[in-house]
């Protein structure tokens, strides 16, 4: 068969000479590829957009690849994905070490891993400032963080109003939510673009005012200290603290789980910055939680936190292992 | 009179062209990726040249207005102008209930079509798209929408009615629907021409045999049973589709896995059938590549996939008590000799018999494949749902004249 003719189509709309539409983002860029920035690689790629990540050093690269590559292997495992999906996202997804490569992205967001005392805020602040002298003046730059305000992180930016925090949920694959803040400077343009960006990935949208650690961080900083408090005092056991959570509210994974999933050393960097931003005792971390920090203890990531995990990252049941002996 | 067919699916519309006075197509093609980077636009011309059209395509609309730009380009074009287009069919998945046979599009229909979303949410918003599209580019056109799950309204309630709570029915239409029923209606009414017989008094058996499959019993012109049910799930074994399967089962491995609505969905969607079960490919002929060379679970496979088929033919052939044409159509349908030939095997008391010599050399083409003695007359009939559109389409219009 002859090779087919290959033609722009911009010259055959009935409508001529309109403009460039700018509804859609096609290619993502996300900067920091830890947890957060795998999973949203992952996700964007599944619905079809480029993405294209840097990372620090390019055996971080290539590691975050294999990250995600791992978890699209878990999906199959799991049902979730097919061997021919697993392929289109990993197609979809690049590394680089160069922030420069990020040129051409629509929407860039920044995912580098929280830590204390202010660090990471002007880690985020000057990739916000380098980002903007490398991409177009219409891409949005967000950051994915809850402990940092977005209207600070953009201050010294030319064009806030295209900054926007973005917060996604990965405790699960049913975590089909994501937290949107608009700043004091966002645009309704920019809000209007995210928006459909994360109802194009099937998420619900949330949006929540300017407050550190939104609605997610805060309330579930609350929740764990409480259930750590209630184990100190003797009130109740740590598993059946779970339990109750688990079958009296129909939560999928209780607050220690929560927490073994999300990290523990992260969830210690919320609630310090909670902690600085309110002053209120009741994000301070608990002694269990810092006991944990300690004994290294950070969660399904190295294999143990509140509870113990296999190589799968499921969870080692003490109890029944002990009664099948 | 000229007919554009339209298919929209979630990211794709596939379109066709017809010149219904000589029931020719003067140009088909595709949109990709609709709404996602590299989409484009394939069209392929009469005289067989193949031109691929790159570009941004944001939305249906979008799509929609480029392939009638396309098709009124001097330079790929077919047509002078949008005037030659004299109708637009839209084949439509989901018209539940309230649709029974094509309907000459209204604000009312749309208002009903709306009301089916909730039955087929990844297909129907798409198709509407396509509606809406078409009416605000060419408001003067007449449109007509062909439901693929029309057909099979007029099965009777004690064969479309689950046993389940009667409630869950007034609730939420629980109920078989059954789908392909644009391309069973096409290959029973062709096989009928093709045998010159009156459609409105014969029991046919239509199996629709592709990656997704499904059966019907035709009498007296009327669906009156078919494989598939509520979702597309039910039935046959498919490419990747699990087909009839214990809900006890489905319950235990839920639990087992703890696995979600979403997951469970892929697993019984995209993980089964017969790339489930052999663990190679939801391809037929890769199936049947493999049970050449001697896999076993491509064997086991391969019979489960028949076996299914005897099931179904045999039940059917049980409701209309008797049958006298069995019709296969759809890729593996129209392309699979073996599969029609283990399917019919040892039939005989039941009155299929098929000639073997016919089977083989006839494999793709619109034919009788039985042996001239054989009670139930057994055919080839390769399917064209985008004709059927387009015929539809062009009587519906026609009649409002």
């Amino acid at each position: 068969m002859a090779e087919p003719i290959i033609e722009s189509i911009e010259e055959f709309g009935l409508i001529k000479n309109k403009e460039k539409s700018t509804n859609l983002f096609s290619r993502v860029g996300i900067v920091g590829c830890g947890n957060d920035g795998q999973y949203i690689a992952r996700v964007c790629s599944s619905y079809g957009l480029d993405v294209i990540f840097r990372e620090t050093t390019h055996e971080r690269v290539f590691e975050s690849l294999r990250r995600i590559e791992e978890i699209m292997n878990s999906r199959i495992r799991n049902w979730g994905a097919t061997e021919s999906e697993k392929k289109a996202v990993m197609s979809r997804i690049k590394g680089t070490t160069l922030l420069s490569d990020l040129k051409d992205c629509d929407l860039v967001i920044e995912t580098v891993p929280t830590s204390g005392k202010g660090r990471s805020f002007e880690a985020r602040k000057s990739i916000f400032e380098e980002l903007e002298q490398i991409v177009d003046p219409t891409t949005v730059i967000a950051t994915n963080s809850t402990t940092v305000v977005i209207s600070d992180l953009s201050e010294n930016l030319k064009h806030k109003d295209r900054c926007i925090s973005i917060h996604f949920m990965i405790n699960s694959v049913d975590s089909r939510v994501v937290e949107i803040t608009k700043g004091l400077y966002t645009s309704d343009w920019t809000y209007d673009k995210v928006e459909q960006f994360v109802k194009m990935l099937k998420r619900k949208v949330i949006p929540v005012e300017e407050s550190v650690g939104l609605i997610s961080v805060r309330l579930f900083s609350v929740i764990l200290n409480e259930a750590c408090e209630m184990v100190m005092e003797g009130i109740g056991c740590k598993d059946d603290i779970e339990q109750l959570m688990l079958t009296g509210y129909g939560m999928r994974y209780g607050p220690f789980t929560i927490a073994d999933i999300i990290g523990i050393d992260r969830v210690v960097r919320w609630m310090e910055n909670l902690f600085n931003e309110f002053g209120d005792s009741r994000f301070k971390p608990n002694p269990m939680i810092k006991r944990l920090i300690r004994q290294h203890r950070y969660g399904v990531a190295v294999g143990k936190g509140f509870y113990e995990y296999d190589a799968n990252g499921d969870k080692i049941d003490r109890v029944h292992l002990a009664g099948s002996k | 009179m000229k007919i554009l067919v339209l298919n929209c699916g979630s990211s794709s519309i596939k379109f066709q062209f017809f010149n219904m006075e000589n029931q020719t197509v003067l140009a088909k093609g595709l949109v990709e990726k609709v709404g996602l980077n590299g989409s484009q636009l394939k069209l392929n011309k009469q005289n067989g040249e193949q031109v691929i059209f790159q570009g941004e395509i944001v939305d249906h609309k979008s799509g929609i207005e480029y392939v009638l730009g396309v098709l009124t380009s001097q330079k790929h074009g077919c047509i002078a102008s949008l005037n030659d287009i004299s109708a637009v069919g839209h084949r439509v998945v989901h018209g539940g209930e309230l649709f029974s046979s094509s309907v000459l599009i209204t604000q009312e229909v749309v208002n009903q079509m709306e009301k089916c979303i909730d039955l087929a949410p990844l297909h129907n918003p798409p198709n509407l798209k396509g509606i809406e599209a078409i009416t605000e580019l060419i408001p003067e056109v007449p449109q007509v929408g062909v439901f693929d799950t029309a057909f099979h309204q007029s099965m009777p309630d004690y064969a479309y009615m689950y046993g389940i709570p009667y409630a869950l029915y007034k609730k939420y239409g629980i109920r078989r629907y059954g789908f392909h029923g644009t391309s069973h209606r096409y290959v029973s009414q062709r096989a009928c021409e093709m045998l010159n017989i009156d459609f409105e008094k014969q029991k046919i058996i239509t199996c629709h045999l592709g990656n997704g499959s499904s059966i019907a019993a035709i009498q007296n012109g009327k669906s009156v049973d078919t494989s598939m049910g509520f979702t597309p799930i039910e039935g046959l074994l498919m490419g990747t589709r699990a087909g009839d399967l214990d809900i006890g089962a489905v319950l235990y491995i839920m639990e087992k896995e703890n696995i979600g609505v979403e997951s469970a969905s892929a697993l019984f969607n995209k993980h089964s059938g017969l790339l489930g079960i052999t663990n190679i490919s939801s391809d037929l002929r890769d199936v049947l590549n493999a049970a050449q060379n001697g896999n076993q679970q491509a064997v086991l496979s391969l019979k489960m996939f028949n076996y299914r088929i005897r099931k179904y033919i045999g039940s059917y052939a049980a409701a209309m008590n008797g049958c006298d044409l069995l019709i296969f159509t759809g890729g593996i349908g129209e392309n699979s000799k073996s599969t029609r030939a283990e399917v019919c095997k040892d039939l005989k008391w039941l009155g299929f018999e098929i000639d073997e010599e016919k089977n083989s050399s006839l494999n793709g083409t619109e034919s009788v494949i039985s042996l001239a003695n054989s009670k139930v007359k057994v055919l080839i009939v390769p399917t064209d749902e985008e004709l059927m559109i387009a015929r539809d389409t062009q009587k519906i219009t026609q009649e409002k004249r």
